[in-house]
């Protein structure tokens, strides 16, 4: 009861927010006209939509964790549950990534008959999404009580997903580093979508690490 | 039995006392007021005990097993459900301690909220939300009920209605702290301690309720006409009783007197005017 209580809150501040939409829907029109406006084939297309899905999952966990700070202050007393409430914030971003991923993704016209492309197509973004959603989770001290921390920690974190793979210097620990730029590198040398389900998978399980990093860390700050 | 204990609590901001050296307790079947003026540190105190806030020093006991209600002076969230289902789902937070469904039905008549069930409660006006912010913190059946400002905007009949289901949770074992700019004579009533903030400090104030003594003494052969300042006592005299109300700090001096004017003490009732 706990969790759809909370999980109905946040997907009403998700869904039901300018920026969140406002953002998809800007993608989705990127999507939709970028060849002819850009004169770009298709894998740069997707290079740029992965760092759209990416800014757009990280700007809206953001603007959830912040809503969540200013408007349910005394609900999360009421709840008085700490894991009911990473549980459900879980869920709603991965429910956000989910319904921007395969939106994006059918309305960027990539979309074809081959069905383990598509599959993977939508899978590296929501990826992609997921691993955004998670670098604001970390950082969402920034709407708590370090808000410095948690804006320069946001900052390099995005700098070192973008620049893992492109910066020499990092080359020898760029396993360490978010695998955005891993992700695009890859996509632009293979020339081909299929061959970024491993990747994907990695990305997934990074950003796995970082929420469950974050529930730690955060229940012990509660606590004290 | 107390269920919860402040010691000596002070807290700060931005180099300012909220509070300071706050001490007091509420303890179950009571309710205890605190009045200060706006700015005066009450929402603070309040927000300290429900958890809200980190006091700088002091401490604030909780007997296990407490379970707080809060009902905030603004509750910033933006419920787009139904009254209905919102407090239900409150409701349903606090499992098999919550009231019954029944029980919130009736809660809801009486507060008449009856014909709001199936609005919006972002809709509604100010005063229709903080009856609802007040049934939401009732419905848990907490035994520890922290209401800030909470017969602001309300009218006579509403503030009456919630003072009898504050009596009631009194009479239930909860303990309830009332937080307002001012406590009229009305809420004074149902107080059974009170506290003034003022510059940060709390200052307990004398009983609100005012306590007289009814005495009893039977008349003897060798009774002697009682004195003029006996007399403006006296309530009744008949059939060999003489029956007086008397303030509660003089009591014993007025047995004494009549005792030795030779009537008989009988019997003593402390009453509340």
């Amino acid at each position: 009861m706990k969790i759809k209580v909370l999980l109905k809150n946040y997907l009403q501040f998700v869904f039901q927010d300018f920026l969140y939409l406002t953002l998809l829907f800007s993608i989705i029109v990127f999507g939709l006209t970028a060849d002819h406006l850009l004169s770009i084939d298709y894998h740069e297309k997707y290079s740029l939509l992965l760092i759209g899905m990416f800014f757009l999952s990280l700007f809206s966990t953001m603007n959830l964790y912040h809503n969540d700070k200013v408007y349910n202050y005394y609900l999360r007393q009421k709840v008085n549950s700490y894991w009911s409430e990473v549980i459900s914030q879980f869920l709603t971003v991965l429910i956000l990534n989910i319904i921007s991923g395969i939106l994006i993704f059918i309305f960027s016209l990539i979309l074809c008959k081959n069905i383990f492309l598509d599959v993977v197509g939508i899978v590296s973004l929501i990826s992609v999404g997921f691993l955004g959603s998670s670098i604001a989770t970390l950082f969402k001290t920034q709407w708590q009580k370090h808000s410095s921390l948690g804006q320069i920690g946001t900052l390099v974190f995005v700098y070192l997903a973008l620049s893992g793979s492109v910066v020499s210097i990092f080359k020898n620990i760029e396993m360490i580093f978010p695998p955005l730029s891993r992700m695009i590198v890859s996509l632009h040398s293979n020339s081909s979508i299929i061959k970024l389900l491993p990747l994907a998978g990695q990305t997934f399980l990074y950003a796995l690490i970082l929420f469950v990093i974050s529930w730690f860390i955060y229940k012990k700050n509660k606590k004290s | 039995m107390k269920l919860i204990s402040v010691n000596d609590l002070s807290l700060q901001r931005e180099g300012y006392f909220a509070f300071k050296h706050v001490a007091f307790s509420l303890s179950q079947n009571e309710i205890v007021g605190i009045s200060g003026e706006n700015g005066s540190g009450k929402t603070q105190l309040l927000e300290t005990i429900a958890n809200y806030e980190q006091a700088d020093s002091g401490k604030i006991e909780y007997t296990p097993g407490v379970r707080i209600g809060y009902m905030p002076q603004n509750d910033p969230q933006i419920i787009e459900q139904t009254v209905r289902k919102y407090l239900e789902d409150i409701r349903c937070l606090s499992k098999d301690l919550a009231v019954r469904k029944d029980q919130l039905d009736a809660m809801v008549t009486y507060m008449k909220l009856a014909p709001y069930l199936d609005r919006t409660v972002d809709q509604l006006s100010l005063g229709l939300k903080r009856r609802i912010s007040f049934l939401a913190a009732v419905v848990g059946h907490p035994n520890v009920l922290l209401l800030d400002e909470p017969f602001a905007f309300q009218s006579d009949e509403t503030i009456q209605n919630m003072l009898s289901m504050l009596q009631d949770l009194k009479d239930n074992g909860s303990g309830i702290l009332l937080v307002g700019t001012e406590q009229n004579d009305e809420i004074s009533e149902i107080l059974d301690s009170s506290y003034h903030f003022e510059n940060g400090r709390l200052q307990q104030l004398q009983s609100l309720k005012t306590k007289d003594s009814q005495l009893f003494f039977s008349v003897h052969h060798n009774s002697i006409a009682l004195t003029h300042d006996l007399v403006n006592y006296m309530t009744r005299n008949a059939n060999g009783v003489v029956e007086m109300k008397v303030p509660l700090e003089r009591k014993d001096a007025i047995i004494g007197k009549m005792i030795a004017l030779n009537y008989q003490f009988e019997e003593a009732h402390d009453i509340e005017n």
